[in-house]
């Protein structure tokens, strides 16, 4: 099982998260030919070693970010938001003050 | 008391605890603390099953869950427990055990003929015999093969004890409490780690219990026990045991089985049988120890013949003698051990063999001032005896063939050197190298955050192992980044030099032919490897298939390094040459339980109810799963009502007066921000920059691909704030979708959405007086002209807040109500009072499929993931003048071009005959046998009660333009064809005035 | 329409109805109970406007609207909770705040205005409260992240997978208490995977 840091929510476990594809893949612009997107949909290279992914935090923020991942050994070398939007995470929170209960 | 075998004193037993068991339906007494082996063996109980395939006697070779033989079928009834090491049971009063594998009973087997015929049993035997004809091998062979050839039996009644799964997380995970594990553990715990450690025993202690070790001045047991003491005072130390680490995954993530309650007759209450740990250490220290590899002679699986350490763990941790008359052979200094510890026990010792020309002196001194005979060079070539050991045949090692030399016996102490346990430091995705000096496989580089000491690094000196756990614990503590200072050492009193010259097999006596197993568990033989490597199945990976060499439920623990010797031998290569084989999870047999951990039953999946859901409950609605959701299908009126009966009754009510159908499954997600029109006019095909706030519009979203993913409607609540619906099926995949092109294709458009399926009830009242029964409850004008078709309003239900919206799924006037869910009961109440006098009626899913079949509305069986927007007659309200998801690929030929399978309804031109869903549409010249030349095929059916007749919807080559024609619907599997006629899917009211009356 | 005192609403109808009395579970050491007719409140923040809206719901409530993850501040009637990026969850007893249902949804609509999204959730979540010396054991049999003192205490919150069921969990408390906000449609199957994780503290 892979354990893959939510830049938001610290690392959790693989089934949190589900898998988003190819992170590599740039949408071509709406006048893009047809072999373009027809590239953008089908056409990876399925490459041994290094590979940049989309995962979403299902299960937990919701958020989609971007991983890169050995393919052969499962190694996570960064992970990073997807969306350049959202404000940065400080990885696990950590506490402020405390609930009165 | 029977136990004749047992030692007056010594062992980690209590004497003052008799416990009484059964096996084979005989009663005997053992101690708590015993294993069953260990009980059976004081009781001198020595054959305990057959072996797998030539029925051969065998008895208890092992003391732990490297045991390849001694299995037994353990409890009766439910609770029964095939193929369970007798060497890994933890005896408790009561317990019953069989043995397994032989009929009609142990001592004698008619299967025990296969030993005659083993000449024909040989590696590949299966293969190369029963390949012809191939149909014998699943109506014949198969069978007696099975039958021969077996382990225990399941038992057929479902298991009444549950299994639960835990999560733990820590700095310091310590694999094994032996003398390196407890030193790890308390070295790391002394710097403030968090630290796990897990062993397989009750006790901790491991080879201090087994061995007659003095460490601190104290005995190793003793000394075991104070630290196992201290461990237990630490709070930040969690001791596991009863657990077996079996797995080491990916990104240092650990898998645990602790036995919470198989050493009870049955669980306490709420105690789950066995528990599966999930641990996420930073660093793993592996002491998980070694396993002592046996001699390989001729018989050498006979009962009687042993593991010279599972000998001293016999006599010093359960004090039970396995022999009267003892031979220990070895080809390494560790097993003069046993000789050493049989004597103490008051056991004859009638020599020591050892194979090596020049044992270690001090180890012959220390035999000579016991007065055991040591023979060097030479070894046992064969054992000899019926159903137990009673004389060995000892040949020389250096060449020479003097007759070989005869000594009766009743048990062997066999040692060919140590294995250390590497299993986890090869899961964890390292290689393990060989090691010359101790002749076996050592942990290489480390891949992931474990470090292996002590025996299972190769260390066998007791010293040595204190010292590694000592430095060991504080390393991984430091490097998971706690500050603080060594433990002091402790020093052991026994530290013989280990050594060891490799003896891979023996030679036989004259040279003469003998079985000499190797992997006992699935009696694969020294002639079976050479078999296998002279037939070119010589690379480790093949030889392991070919024979079956390790692929027992021992997985080799004992075998696999004597294989892999024997081969490099045939091959006449060095053993580093023939690599080894890469050990997987799980290192013990897990019961499949654990993996479904609370999941079972009722727990199986998890339900997701409606509001509704409890009303429908006392309704006796029928219910169906639809994803987790448990909808109403049907409202039975009577027990004779069918399903056929109720939605006939439900659709026509609906049709003709009014009623109501629970949709809160329907996915719900708020939209809100400045770019919410844009958003939209991107995910759809439609346009949705002009719709008015306090609108409601149908869409349709594509994949990427061009296919249809989804569809529903989204209303204009107010300026900035959008309200989609999608699918039941499709709630959480639509959300997923929008937050994927939000986030990575278009941040720069200012939308934030939220999923609200969960905060609305969603009620659709239909049918012509549909209005009317609104009338009674709402507080806004219902008028055509003030609410029209499409309209979206606030409004007031009696008290309750309510969304009301005008749109309809099964063609006719309706309206849907959507109210906060914890008034969704009673906003349901409500209405069916509501329309009491007008006789309103619920309706489940049934009717609502028939009714959108009937207005050829599409669903999930036309949205199969290949169908296009043209495919489904929906292409007019792309606007392709905007972008939008799966604009361009959806313009891709294939998709546009002919033959495309197209949306229809079907109607049955015979009189009484149904259709059926999934029949295959074919020419009328098409044989009922071949549906290859299927031009489509059926999606959905039902009866319309509207048109008295089976309609169905179906997809078929160019059926837009083939209304009208005739064609055959055949179904194969039910050797039925039925003629049926292409027509226009909206069966009923096609120009679509009923929804806007 | 504003209501009036005429009008009143009908009494809510929670998930767990089914299940009678106050409290699911309640051991010596161990106590289940549902937190019954909450305001929830999910908040979320347009564009560039993370730090506004948390100053606002900071504003509004009175309690710190942390900014940084996984943290969850609160009063004695109100929790803020950190719920994503660009999202908290605010959960309410209106009862014990003495403010009238609604109140609060219309309070922070006007305090977030136009930076953000206001989405009422009170009756899409089921609302529990696990506390006691057994409860960390009892997380520990259904979430895989880590609730040890060290790693996470009160005042902290996490989303993350429970009984394989997507949940919100804070700690209120070091007893430990732990809320758990979950999907309503799930909230029996929910308590029942709690309930048998239970079970062994009887």
């Amino acid at each position: 099982m892979l354990r893959i840091e939510c830049p938001w929510c610290g690392v959790r476990n693989e089934d949190e998260f589900s898998y988003g594809g190819d992170a590599s893949v740039q949408r071509p612009a709406d006048g893009g030919s047809l072999d373009e997107w027809y590239d953008y949909v089908y056409t990876r290279d399925n490459s041994a070693g290094q590979h940049t992914e989309h995962w979403q935090h299902l299960n937990g923020c919701r958020a989609w970010i971007t991983v890169v991942r050995d393919t052969i050994t499962h190694e996570i070398f960064d992970t990073a938001p997807a969306s350049p939007n959202l404000p940065p995470g400080s990885g696990s929170g950590k506490k402020t003050n405390g609930v009165k209960s | 008391m029977s136990q004749k075998f047992r030692c007056d004193e010594g062992g980690a037993i209590d004497r003052r605890k008799p416990l009484s068991f059964t096996f084979d339906g005989k009663t005997y007494q053992g101690y708590e603390g015993d294993t069953l082996a260990s009980a059976l063996l004081a009781n001198g109980v020595h054959l305990l099953g057959r072996s797998f395939k030539y029925h051969r006697p065998r008895g208890i070779m092992c003391a732990g869950s490297e045991e390849p033989n001694a299995m037994v079928e353990l409890r009766t009834g439910a609770r029964k427990e095939p193929n369970t090491r007798a060497t890994t049971i933890e005896l408790f009063d009561g317990l019953v055990a069989n043995s397994q594998n032989r009929w009609p009973s142990l001592r004698f087997d008619v299967m025990a003929v296969n030993n005659l015929f083993s000449p024909l049993l040989s590696a590949g035997f299966y293969y190369k015999t029963f390949m012809w004809p191939v149909s014998f091998w699943t109506n014949v062979y198969e069978h007696i093969i099975r039958r021969a050839a077996g382990l225990g039996t399941a038992a057929t009644e479902a298991d009444p004890d549950f299994y639960e799964q835990c999560h733990e997380h820590c700095d310091v995970l310590v694999v094994g409490a032996g003398p390196a594990g407890l030193m790890a553990a308390i070295s790391a715990a002394n710097y403030g780690a968090r630290v796990i450690i897990a062993d397989e025993h009750a006790q901790l202690g491991g080879s201090l219990i087994n061995e007659n070790f003095n460490v601190d001045g104290i005995s190793g047991k003793d000394w075991a026990a104070r630290q196992a003491q201290k461990l237990a005072g630490m709070n930040n130390v969690h001791i596991l045991n009863r657990t077996t680490i079996f797995g080491y995954y990916d990104h240092n993530t650990i898998g645990a089985i602790e036995k919470v309650s198989d050493h009870v007759p049955q669980p306490a209450a709420g105690k789950p049988r066995q528990r599966m740990w999930t641990l996420y250490p930073k660093r793993v220290v592996i002491a998980a120890g070694a396993t002592e590899r046996p001699l390989i002679f001729g018989n050498n699986d006979k009962p009687g013949v042993m593991l010279a350490s599972a000998v001293r763990t016999y006599i010093n941790r359960w004090g039970v003698k396995p022999g009267s008359r003892a031979i220990v052979a070895t080809n390494n200094s560790d097993a003069y051990r046993t000789a050493i510890d049989l004597h103490q026990a008051g056991v004859r010792v009638v020599a020591v063999v050892d194979s090596r020309m020049h044992p270690d002196a001090p180890l012959a001194a220390k035999l000579d001032a016991l007065s055991i005979e040591l023979i060097a060079g030479k070894t046992i070539g064969a054992a000899e005896g019926g159903q137990h050991l009673r004389y060995v045949q000892l040949v020389s090692t250096q060449g020479l063939t003097a007759d070989p030399q005869r000594i009766d016996c009743d048990l062997v102490a066999s040692s060919s050197g140590w294995n250390p346990n590497v299993h986890l430091h090869s899961q964890s995705g390292a290689k393990p190298i060989y090691d010359e000096t101790i002749a076996s496989f050592v942990p290489g580089q480390s891949r992931q955050a474990e470090v292996s000491i002590g025996a299972a690094k190769g260390s066998f000196e007791l010293q040595d192992c204190l010292d590694q756990g000592r430095a060991a614990g504080a390393e991984a503590a430091k490097l998971s980044g706690f500050k603080g200072r060594l433990i002091k050492t402790a020093s052991a009193s026994d530290d013989d030099a280990y050594s060891i010259e490799a003896l891979w097999i023996a030679p036989t006596p004259y040279n003469k032919s003998y079985k000499q197993f190797i992997d006992q568990q699935n009696d694969v033989k020294a002639s079976d490897i050479d078999l296998a490597a002279r037939e070119g199945y010589d690379s480790v990976e093949l030889l392991k298939r070919y024979t079956t060499q390790g692929m027992a439920t021992d997985q080799g623990k004992t075998s696999n390094v004597n294989a892999l010797a024997i081969l490099a031998a045939q091959r006449g290569e060095p053993i580093p040459e023939v690599g080894t084989t890469t050990f997987r999870p799980p290192y013990v047999p897990v019961a499949m339980g654990n993996f479904a951990g609370h999941t079972v039953g009722y727990q199986f999946m998890p339900v997701r109810r409606t509001a509704i859901h409890d009303w429908n409950e006392k309704q006796g609605a029928v219910f169906i799963e639809a994803g987790m959701w448990l909808r109403a299908r049907y409202y039975p009126q009577s027990p004779e009502d069918t399903l056929y009966d109720c939605y006939v009754r439900e659709t026509n009510a609906t049709r003709s007066n009014v009623a109501m159908v629970d949709v809160s499954t329907l996915g719900k997600i708020d939209i809100q921000g400045p770019d919410v029109a844009e958003f939209l006019n991107r995910l759809y095909i439609n346009n949705w920059l002009k719709l008015p706030i306090g609108r409601a519009r149908y869409g349709i979203m594509l994949r990427e691909d061009g296919v249809v993913f989804d569809d529903g409607t989204t209303t204009r609540l107010g300026e900035n704030h959008y309200f989609m619906t999608t699918t039941t099926a499709n709630a959480a995949p639509v959300l997923a979708h929008m937050e994927y092109y939000h986030q990575t294709a278009w941040p720069e458009l200012d939308v934030v959405f939220c999923s609200v399926t969960e905060q609305w009830t969603g009620i659709a009242v239909a049918g012509p007086n549909s209005r009317k029964l609104l009338e009674n409850v709402i507080d806004i004008d219902l008028s055509n002209e003030a609410f029209p078709f499409m309209a979206y309003g606030e409004c007031k239900m009696n008290n309750i807040s309510a969304r009301l919206f005008r749109i309809s799924f099964s063609g006719e006037l309706a309206y849907e109500v959507n109210v906060a869910a914890d008034y969704g009961e009673q906003a349901w109440l409500e209405l069916l009072e509501a329309g009491r006098e007008m006789g309103v009626s619920p309706y489940g899913t049934e009717a609502l499929g028939t009714m959108r079949i009937e207005k050829g509305h599409v669903a999930g069986s036309e949205l199969d993931g290949r169908t296009t927007a043209l495919d489904l007659g929906l292409e007019g309200m792309a606007n392709r003048s905007k972008h939008f998801i799966g604009k361009h690929n959806s313009q891709r030929p294939a998709l546009i071009g002919d033959g495309r399978l197209q949306v229809v309804g079907i109607k049955s031109v015979e009189a009484g005959r149904n259709l059926r869903i999934g029949a295959h549409l074919v020419d009328d010249k098409v044989k009922l046998e071949s549906v290859s030349q299927s031009q489509g095929h059926i999606t959905a059916i039902t009866f319309s009660p509207s048109l008295g007749c089976g309609i169905a919807l179906g997809l078929l080559q160019d059926g837009a333009s083939r209304h009208g024609e005739q064609i055959d619907a055949v179904s194969p599997l039910h050797d039925e064809k039925i003629r049926v006629e292409i027509c226009h899917p909206i069966f009923i009211d096609p120009k679509g005035e009923l929804v806007r009356a | 329409m504003p209501e009036t005192q005429a009008n009143a609403l009908p009494a809510r109808v929670s998930p767990l109805l089914a299940i009678e009395g106050d409290a699911i579970i309640d051991y010596k050491n161990l106590r289940l109970q549902e937190r019954k007719s909450l305001t929830v409140i999910q908040v979320l923040a347009f564009a560039n406007q993370h730090q506004a809206v948390a100053t606002a719901i900071s504003k509004e409530l009175g309690i710190e609207c942390a900014v940084s993850p996984g943290i969850c501040n609160a009063n004695e009637h109100t929790q803020v909770a950190w719920n994503g990026p660009n999202s908290w969850m605010i959960i309410a007893s209106d009862e014990a705040a003495k403010r009238k249902s609604g109140a609060l949804m219309k309070s922070l609509q006007k305090a977030v205005a136009d930076t953000g999204a206001v989405v009422d959730q009170s009756h899409g979540r089921c609302a529990l409260r696990l506390s006691g010396i057994h409860a960390r054991k009892v997380m520990a049999k259904n979430t895989a992240i880590d609730l040890h003192p060290i790693a996470f205490g009160p005042g902290q919150c996490a989303l993350t997978a429970v009984a394989h069921m997507s949940a919100l969990v804070i700690q209120v408390d070091d007893s430990p208490s732990y809320d758990l906000l979950v999907a309503r449609s799930l909230a029996r199957s929910f308590v029942d995977a709690i309930e048998h994780a239970c079970h062994e503290f009887a």
